[in-house]
């Protein structure tokens, strides 16, 4: 019998907050202050600072300046790959906001920045990192926990037919519905169970139970074709059992 | 007692963040006038200098110092203009002018504020 217990109200959040001006870093800190599930893990003047302060502590999301002198908000975001802590981009100027949400961020908000305005944007915040604990968190072999549109659903791994990584997001396909989680291929891949899936490119992994049929190196999962890579192709027929 | 009205200045925004809290209004008050002050005097200097990408750097980065005490509305368009725009010398000084005079007065504005809160 599972059971999950989950109030999404008490899980706290660590922040960091990057600014090069100090005007802009009091005003975060004090809206932070709004929000007893934020922890502040330190206010930041640049690069270099956020860097030092990724490698001591575990933080989950960043308040995040775009132009700032030297490394500019969005260069810092592309350098931190896969495992970065989410992001919320607070800028003066509008006009990063489609290079911004490119880069698959939480949110963009623009200074001045209102109290109901930063707490719509932790709560997005709130919404992504819980599901992808949810996610992460539970390594049953039936069951998994998602957020789907504010409601918390459970889905039975049988269902799932392939999950496929996009940017920052893992999409889970199954017959007639889509999820998505914020979590890489790689997380979510370390908590399936091995005996019903298995990687078959660098952007797929699929549920073997799930395979109509092989052509070449592209399955067929319910009408939808995934690709095999030559790298994983070996493993994949040595699971698929071929009579 | 009717609130202080200010001619330059708009506490609203500083009001929002403080929720009621005094000693935060006089916190950033006292930082905005240390803060502008600093940055009044490295914008005309950038500007007797001529080092245009150095000013619209800072008159970005004083969007922060600006907005707290509510003086979007005032000076919006000589910060974009300066921002965004590719200004003759003249015009340039025009809305460095508005800027450094808009301050100015705010700063003024904020020490008296400072006076009747503490």
């Amino acid at each position: 019998m599972l059971s999950f217990i989950c109030d999404v109200n008490l899980i706290i959040m660590n922040c960091l907050i990057v600014d090069d001006h100090e005007i802009a870093r009091d005003t975060l800190i004090r809206l932070l202050k709004i929000d007893t599930s934020l922890k502040l893990i330190a206010a930041c003047e640049n690069a270099a600072e956020v860097y030092k302060n990724l490698a001591a502590h575990k933080v989950d999301l960043l308040f995040l300046d775009i132009e700032m002198p030297g490394v500019s908000g969005i260069e810092l975001v592309k350098g931190l790959g896969e495992k970065r802590p989410l992001i919320i981009f607070v800028t003066s100027k509008k006009d990063y906001a489609l290079e911004a949400f490119d880069l698959n961020v939480v949110d963009f908000i623009t200074k001045p920045i209102t109290p109901d305005r930063f707490l719509k944007a932790v709560n997005k915040a709130h919404e992504v990192y819980n599901l992808s604990n949810l996610f992460m968190g539970n390594s049953y072999d039936e069951f998994v926990f998602i957020r789907d549109a504010g409601v918390i659903r459970r889905i039975k791994m049988e269902d799932i037919n392939y999950f496929e990584a996009q940017g920052d997001y893992v999409k889970i396909y199954m017959d007639e519905k889509l999820h998505a989680v914020h979590s890489s291929l790689k997380s979510i891949e370390n908590k399936l169970p091995v005996k019903s899936f298995v990687r078959v490119h660098r952007s797929f992994i699929v549920n073997i139970g799930k395979i109509d049929s092989v052509e070449g190196n592209t399955l067929i999962l319910h009408k939808r074709f995934v690709p095999v890579s030559d790298a994983y192709k070996a493993s994949l027929n040595k699971r698929m059992q071929i009579l | 007692m009717e609130p202080y009205s200010y001619q330059t200045i708009d506490l609203s925004y500083l009001k929002e963040l403080s929720m009621g809290d005094t000693g935060y209004e006089l916190e950033m008050a006292e930082k905005f006038v240390e803060l502008v002050s600093d940055e009044m005097i490295q914008l005309a200097a950038y500007l007797e200098g001529g080092d245009i990408e150095a000013l619209k750097r800072l008159v970005h980065k004083m969007r922060s110092t600006i907005y707290l005490m509510g003086l979007r509305p005032k000076l919006i368009i000589a910060i974009e203009a300066i921002e965004y725009e590719k200004l003759a010398a003249e015009q340039l000084k025009f809305h460095v002018d508005a800027i450094l005079t808009v301050c100015r007065k705010a700063k003024e504005e904020v020490l008296l504020f400072l006076d009747k809160t503490r």
